[in-house]
């Protein structure tokens, strides 16, 4: 895709993924966590990464495999939004707590589900919307 | 007692009837200036703009060195690293910005990724304010780190078209110089300040009406160098799509404005004493001040401006792309000093 | 808490560091059986006008489109490094998307550990930019209808010698490909005097 392609693509991906991890933030984030707050983490964490993901690592791997930018992609979404989520919400009396690793799961398992969403929109072509192969 | 404090209320009264007439005054300069500018640049841009720049760039220059130096500690105390980084930014951020093209015209660089130079310096110039901003609000204690995700938004514009972002900073450089006034109105004229900030609603009708009359005009005819050379300075190269009249009417509006406050409104506001008196510097009135130096830098600043005068009259055209070039010092100049009056 | 912060800003700075080194990554070889893929250089808009009188296809453009065109051509290299593939829009979109995600990371991270009043005015701050960010975005994207719905009507427009207008693609090809125009026939919708 070339780099039009790529920008064109970004609102809508962008609206499609927090409408999958919201809901998921929403539901399994620790108690110590509000809903106004799972809310804009569901938005705002999407926000910081889908840049790198959408944008920068798709034009640095074009000439590789596109297994090899999946795998970049996806450990650095996950990893990136654990960090910036402890550094946004995280407190020294919840280190290394039970709460904290239950709030690192939840942001992974959302990445998942939105990776598999895009997967399958992927294999149906996005119904037409971008000339994605 | 009863005549006492009539004196009192009488002079109070007479006090605030000149106040009110002196916002007036104020006012009313400020309408007919601003109207006036606008009408010229609509009418004649091109010629507007040609006198202008002869008649008043170098003068404000001047003004703004002046400036510079009025507000200059003897000591640098806490604000040593806030004016280090200022001074060191100011200085390889202007050899840069002269370094591209005098690389080009020397034949080293053949001009390959302009964009990408251009985004590079113009990053340089964003990080720059970003320190200058943290370092100034330290000082004051307060916390602006706020400014960092601005920077970094703002870079990523950057890139996104470095050529239309260069071009946003000529378009937004004019309006600092509003904002240094309106400092410098809460300081010595809050009296003004209600009056100025009400006639600075008219700027974006201005500009509006300028756009609804000229969006679809002529463009100018730039089939001479110098003509084109203004065109292209207004963004004609960027937004072809639009008019050169109206890129050069509201550039040329917008320089005016500019130079009107600093030859204008700033000496005749913020001015302590007359601009001729070395003395009424604070760096060459102190007993460990540097009144020769302050005073051997103000004289050599005339020199430049009368010698920008011979350069116009004996070759507008490549005095002026001198004279822009160059002039980027006093733009980046202007960041620290207004941040100084935050 | 106070030494995490740092340690972990590290880590988000090495995270992205790392990004860079992972760009050596040799390539595995491709066999080709099918001809290799264009490489865009330029987006811009088409009309296909259909011209009864005409004897030649011709192609029209304007000087300033072509002073684009140039300009995009100009950049292409036959045999560009790796760094050089990248050095064309690609570089300023990744250095874009980079300054983006730390602008809405900082943002976040500034206005949750913010006090309210102060949040409140660095919101409408940011909201600014991302709304001028949108802008841009939208801009640069050309944004609009996928291609497929602008040419959709090109059978029924042919047929009826009107013009049709929609995205286009400047894609340079291998030596020996010639010149064509590959207009997207997924949504081609078929002219009414055709039956079933």
């Amino acid at each position: 895709m070339s780099s039009s392609e790529l920008w064109r693509f970004f609102p809508i991906g962008y609206l499609f993924t927090i409408l999958i991890e919201t809901p998921i933030l929403l539901v399994g984030l620790s108690s110590r966590h509000s809903i106004k707050r799972r809310l804009i983490a569901g938005i705002w964490l999407t926000a910081c990464t889908y840049p790198i993901v959408t944008l920068v690592l798709p034009l640095f791997f074009v000439h590789s495999s596109r297994n090899v930018y999946l795998l970049v992609a996806e450990t650095f979404a996950p990893v990136a939004e654990c960090v910036l989520f402890w550094l946004a919400f995280g407190d020294d009396d919840h280190l290394n707590k039970p709460s904290m690793y239950r709030d690192f799961a939840v942001i992974t398992l959302a990445n998942l589900a939105s990776f598999l969403g895009g997967e399958l929109l992927n294999a149906y072509h996005w119904f037409g919307l971008f000339g994605v192969a | 007692m009863e005549r006492t404090a009539n004196l009192g209320l009488v002079q109070w009264q007479r006090s605030r009837v000149q106040t009110r007439r002196s916002v007036g005054s104020f006012a009313l300069l400020l309408v007919v200036g601003v109207l006036l500018s606008a009408t010229l640049a609509t009418s004649i841009p091109l010629q507007f703009s040609i006198v202008t720049l002869f008649l008043f760039a170098g003068p404000h220059n001047w003004f703004e060195l002046r400036y510079f130096l009025m507000r200059l500690p003897l000591r640098f105390g806490r604000s040593r690293n806030f004016f280090l980084t200022a001074f060191t930014g100011i200085a390889l951020l202007t050899i840069a910005y002269l370094s591209l093209p005098l690389l080009y015209y020397a034949g080293v660089w053949t001009g390959h990724n302009w964009p990408t130079a251009i985004a590079t310096w113009n990053t340089l110039l964003l990080l720059w304010l970003g320190l200058l901003i943290s370092l100034r609000g330290k000082q004051g204690r307060r916390n602006w780190t706020w400014c960092w995700p601005v920077v970094f938004a703002l870079s990523s514009l950057n890139w996104l078209g470095p050529e239309l972002f260069s071009l946003a900073l000529v378009y937004a450089h004019p309006l600092v110089a509003l904002w240094f006034l309106d400092r410098h109105l809460r300081r010595n004229r809050p009296e003004w300040l209600q009056s100025y900030r009400r006639c600075l609603l008219m700027l974006p009708l201005i500009v509006a009406a300028m756009c609804w009359r000229l969006l679809g005009s002529q463009s100018l005819a730039d089939d001479n160098g110098l003509a084109w050379r203004i065109t292209q300075h207004a963004g004609a190269d960027l937004l072809p799509q639009l008019s050169t009249h109206l890129l050069v009417t509201v550039h040329v509006f917008l320089e005016t404005l500019h130079y009107g406050v600093w030859l204008l409104a700033l000496p005749l506001i913020a001015s302590r004493g007359s601009i001729w008196k070395v003395k009424s510097i604070p760096l060459a009135r102190h007993a460990r001040g540097f009144p020769r130096l302050i005073g051997a830098t103000l004289i050599g600043g005339l020199f430049v401006v009368a010698l920008l005068w011979l350069g116009f009259s004996t070759n507008y055209a490549v005095t002026r792309d001198v004279y822009f070039a160059v002039a980027i010092a006093h733009v980046l100049a202007e960041a620290p000093f207004l941040l100084r009056m935050l | 808490m106070k030494k995490f912060i740092p340690v972990a800003l590290g880590a988000l700075v090495v995270l992205s560091s790392a990004l860079y080194t992972l760009a050596d990554i040799p390539r595995p070889p491709k066999p080709s059986p099918t001809p290799a893929a264009g490489k865009p250089v330029l987006h811009t808009e088409l009309t296909i006008v259909p011209d009864p009188k005409g004897s030649e296809a011709r192609l029209q453009i304007a000087p300033s489109d072509l002073k684009i065109l140039r300009e995009a051509l100009a950049s292409v290299d036959s045999n560009p490094t790796t760094w050089e593939r990248l050095s064309q829009s690609s570089t300023r979109t990744i250095i874009a998307g980079a300054f983006l995600f730390l602008s809405i990371s900082l943002a976040g991270v500034w206005l949750a550990r913010s006090d309210r009043r102060r949040s409140r005015i660095a919101a409408a701050v940011v909201f600014g930019v991302a709304l001028v960010g949108a802008a841009s975005m939208i801009a640069n994207a050309n944004a609009g209808p996928p291609g497929t719905y602008l040419w959709r009507g090109l059978p029924q427009a042919l047929t009826e010698g009107k013009s049709t207008n929609g995205g286009l693609d400047i894609e340079i090809m291998p030596e020996g490909y010639g010149m064509k125009l590959i207009v997207p026939s997924r949504d081609f919708k078929k002219p009414d005097h055709q039956e079933e």
